[in-house]
């Protein structure tokens, strides 16, 4: 894996980490509804971005 | 053309930090002379930290995520780039006034109609970066910076 993509990975990953903190920490409602459909969004694209490069439909 | 080839960074990022600056500023330039927002949810309760992370980090990131590296691609291949252009500008516009209006009856959509059209606009303009630098970097940056712009800008009107 080169370093792009392994950076790619690390940002989605970080990405989800602080949505779930958000969304654990935060007492506003619309935060917290922010961080659930944003921490979705990240998740579905991560799970496609893995399957990409596992079936090498990403170059 | 891949679907979601565009989430990989590209190897000249630097530049695309630099293109979405640009368009950033010229987007803050619209709002400032013509008025041009995105909407935004109000999130009264939040801290100013809070908006600011949600809104001009939290927002763009997953928006551009999903528009522009899944959903314009998978448009792309199915229905060619200027429809596929249209239709996700239209979808991110939609998603736009939902989360600015609650809702997306004809009332709301009407009370949210500015931020439906220049959701719209920036959605051509985010999709024409993508298909121009192949990656959603350009895009992410410009559309950070208009957020925070917008809210920052909130703070500094509402006191």
């Amino acid at each position: 894996m080169n370093k792009l993509k392994l950076w790619t990975y690390i940002i989605l990953v970080l990405f989800l980490l602080i949505t779930g903190f958000y969304y654990i920490n935060s007492t506003d409602f619309g935060v917290k509804k922010a961080s659930v459909i944003y921490f979705f969004m990240a998740l579905s694209v991560l799970v496609l971005y893995d399957l990409g490069l596992r079936l090498k439909i990403i170059k | 053309m891949a679907i979601i080839d565009y989430i990989t960074l590209n190897q000249d990022w630097k530049a695309d930090i630099g293109i979405g600056l640009l368009i950033g500023t010229i987007f803050i330039i619209l709002n400032l002379t013509i008025g041009i927002t995105i909407g935004f949810p109000n999130l009264p309760q939040a801290t100013e930290g809070e908006r600011i992370i949600t809104v001009g980090i939290f927002a763009p990131f997953g928006e551009e995520l999903w528009f522009r590296a899944i959903v314009y691609p998978i448009l792309n291949t199915l229905m060619g780039f200027l429809l596929a252009m249209i239709l996700s500008a239209i979808i991110f516009a939609l998603f736009h006034a939902y989360a600015y209006a609650g809702g997306l009856s004809p009332e709301q959509l009407l009370n949210a109609q500015g931020a439906f059209i220049g959701a719209g606009i920036f959605g051509i303009v985010a999709v024409l970066l993508v298909k121009m630098r192949k990656s959603f970097l350009a895009p992410l940056i410009a559309h950070s910076m208009f957020n925070i712009f917008l809210v920052a800008r909130q703070f500094v009107v509402v006191g």
